[in-house]
């Protein structure tokens, strides 16, 4: 078992150990990094592709339906099937496409996805790179992509591409900061800007029993985020075609998919990292638990796409301005206020703290709703006067 | 409370994804063999998907298949009598009859059917035929499997139609 | 030539290149991309430097929300379809002298600088070291700066709004 546990650091030892007998302890370093990185982008495409798979097939048992059935047993050769085509499909170029910004932009979307995985602790030993100021590496990494979404829509010369990019700009600004500030609740309990220091600190209970509050601001943040569903505006097909990418096809389209996916595999990672407590959890290896956590929050992502309608633009502005971010910032002031109290209780304080604070937002978005039905209901007459 | 619709409206997705489980759980082995498997009901809950080529729906009676005709059960003769009903009531000219005097005297038969024809290609299957016919002789069959290779084939004659019928009852 | 040196010799060609570039493209969209590829290499050179805390927040704060709110203004503010803005306007012999000025204090700074190696190492766990820097000595600046940012928005705000009668 304690092999199973720390495959890959034997794994490490292992091929490090053969590669010192004929190369210098440089060349050793530079082929062990080049090795962890084609091994985790195997792993990302290779999952990103099976993620599609899993999507379609938690979304059509929503929908009553089988999902994809006809590519092998299961449908279980799907997502080759749909690699294939999308490589060997032409890339058209608009006549009125900005074409270097247009050929820049899914390479400005993948570079930087696939950059948080130089710090993201898979398990014990299991990190790339173990550096101090993690938490806010990885949303500032992944804010580059919104760059690629401008320049994307910018670039293709249509409108809607146009309009689809805009709109990411101002989701993704206006997400990023009570994503942050709820990411700060964490890092002011573990007191480290360090995953692994993170993981590390939740050994004896994960941080969602401390902070509900913070968990359930940072999933809704992280889905709008990575623009899924309910907060695809960016690219809401019923009203801008396919947004940003509308004009993308082959090669081109197929970058854009894969940065999408591995950009939810990433905030699914650091969800369960800052929340669910990373790799800890009895008997499985930590990889194991690890992975079980993230795919549990996917599935989650899945389910609530499949359950909303998506949200107008003007709701999304007002959930992310008007809700979220007072409570993001009233979550910071009482996760400090119950550290700082340091009753020995583990996660109870801040249980019973956070469960009060969200009674109370409830009771007040229940009363100003009420005051706005009442308004609307009295006769135009009435509200000139008044 | 604010956000129990949102809870309310997980229940249920999740309800549909326990529901399509239990009901893959009954047909387990079968639905995943790919062999043909028999003709089934639509199902109201659980999963709606119909795996096609292997599985397939049971017609409901009303549905307009294409044109069947009818044999008498008891002496097997055919119940055309060629009068032409359906001929005339066809708004598109899709059906043409030709008939003779049967010259054996005895038989109950006294009209043969010569030529009978129904262009399925141009059929608006609005089933005024089977409602002008006198004698209980064309009716509806439930098959939906009629696509062909060349037009010409969509053009049924009297044994065809006479053939579907017997698969029909 | 060690590594070291290697990678601050393309990270700061990158920032010059894209400098450059900032201002003498014609494509107004395009010198913004371009200025985003300078403050990204900065952020590069702050690694190179082992501040790792000011890089990350170099391309949150920058690259991540003040270049895509210029972007956004671009696009929202000028007629935005393909025409390519002068290089030059009639300000430029005023602009030329200003930046000939403000190099000959700069090359004179340079020049008379010591430059003296430093002697202690680089300050391990910076946040840490940071965060209380802010909140004691500099607690003032720190306030001022939060208070100035304050009233900037709600500046814009009262700008923005529409007039109401």
């Amino acid at each position: 078992m304690p092999s199973l546990n720390n495959l890959f650091g034997f794994l490490q030892d292992w091929i490090s150990g053969k590669l010192s007998g004929f190369l210098p302890p440089w060349g050793v370093t530079l082929a062990m990094m080049v090795i962890t990185i084609v091994a985790l982008l195997l792993f990302l495409v290779v999952t990103v592709m099976y993620l599609t798979y899993l999507e379609r097939k938690v979304l059509a048992r929503i929908a009553d339906r089988l999902g994809p059935n006809r590519a092998g047993p299961l449908g279980i050769a799907q997502p080759v099937a749909d690699v294939l085509k999308l490589i060997v499909k032409e890339v058209i170029v608009p006549a009125r496409a900005d074409v270097p910004v247009y050929f820049l932009a899914p390479v400005v979307m993948v570079a930087p996805a696939l950059l948080p995985y130089a710090v993201l602790p898979f398990g014990p030993r299991m990190v790339p790179a173990d550096i101090s100021v993690a938490v806010l590496f990885v949303p500032a990494v992944t804010s580059i992509t919104t760059l690629a979404l401008l320049m994307a829509g910018w670039g293709s010369g249509n409108k809607f591409s146009l309009l689809g990019g805009l709109r990411a700009v101002a989701q993704k600004v206006s997400y990023s900061i009570p994503l942050l500030l709820a990411f700060l609740a964490v890092v002011l309990v573990s007191g480290s800007l360090s995953l692994v220091r993170i993981v590390e600190a939740q050994a004896s209970y994960p941080f969602l029993l401390a902070q509900p509050l913070g968990f359930i601001i940072a999933l809704i943040c992280c889905v709008a985020e990575v623009n899924r569903s309910p907060f695809d505006i960016p690219e809401a097909e019923s009203e801008l075609v396919a947004g940003y990418h509308t004009e993308y096809s082959g090669v081109g389209f197929a970058m854009f998919f894969l940065a999408e996916y591995i950009g939810m595999f990433t905030v699914s990672a650091m969800l369960a990292i800052l929340y669910l407590g990373g790799w800890h959890g009895p008997l499985l290896p930590p990889y194991i638990w690890f992975l079980i956590k993230v795919y549990l929050i996917l599935c989650v992502m899945f389910w609530l796409r499949g359950t909303f309608p998506r949200v107008r633009v003007d709701q999304l502005m007002n959930l992310s301005w008007k809700v979220l971010l007072p409570l993001s910032m009233v979550n910071v002031a009482v996760v400090a206020l119950v550290d700082k109290l340091g009753l020995r209780l583990g996660f109870l304080p801040g249980l019973v703290a956070g469960l009060v604070v969200m009674a109370v937002a409830a009771a007040v978005l229940r009363t100003r709703r009420r005051a706005r039905a009442a308004a609307a209901a009295r006769p135009a007459w009435q509200v000139r006067e008044a | 409370m604010v956000g129990t619709g949102l809870l309310k409206g997980l229940w249920v997705t999740l309800r549909h994804v326990v529901e399509t489980y239990r009901q893959d759980w009954h047909k387990f082995p079968r639905r995943y063999r790919r062999e043909p498997v028999a003709v089934q009901e639509q199902s109201l809950t659980g999963l709606f998907t119909v795996q096609y080529p292997e599985e397939r729906l049971r017609m409901f009676p009303r549905f307009h298949g294409h044109l069947i005709q009818k044999r008498d059960p008891e002496t097997g003769l055919y119940n055309c009598t060629a009068c032409k009903a359906c001929e005339r009531a066809c708004p598109h000219g899709v059906i043409s009859v030709e008939g003779e005097r049967n010259p054996d005297r005895e038989s109950k038969k006294k009209m043969l059917v010569t030529r009978f024809t129904w262009d399925a290609g141009r059929c608006l299957y609005c089933g005024l035929c089977v409602e002008a016919c006198p004698s209980d002789a064309l009716d509806w069959g439930q098959g939906y499997e009629l696509a062909v290779d060349r037009r010409e084939e969509l053009v049924f004659d009297f044994e065809r139609l006479l053939k579907l019928g017997e698969h029909a009852t | 030539m060690s590594l070291t040196q290697a990678v601050f010799i393309l990270l700061g060609g990158m920032a010059v290149l894209g400098a450059l570039g900032m201002v003498t493209l014609r494509n107004l969209f395009h010198s913004a991309l371009a200025m985003i590829l300078a403050l990204f290499s900065i952020a590069g050179i702050y690694v190179l430097l082992e501040a790792e805390f000011l890089a990350v927040v170099q391309v949150l704060v920058y690259v991540g929300a003040i270049a895509m709110l210029i972007l956004f203004g671009i696009m929202l503010t000028r007629d935005i379809v393909g025409r390519a803005s002068a290089v030059r306007n009639r300000q430029w012999p005023l602009a030329l002298a200003v930046s000939a000025g403000l190099l000959a204090v700069l090359a004179v700074a340079l020049v008379r600088a010591a430059w003296p190696l430093a002697t202690y190492a680089p300050a391990q766990g910076g946040v840490a070291d940071l965060g209380l820097a802010l909140m004691g000595p500099y607690a003032l600046p720190f306030e001022v700066a939060s208070v100035l940012l304050l009233v900037a928005m709600v500046g814009a705000l009262i700008i923005a709004r529409e007039a109401r009668e």
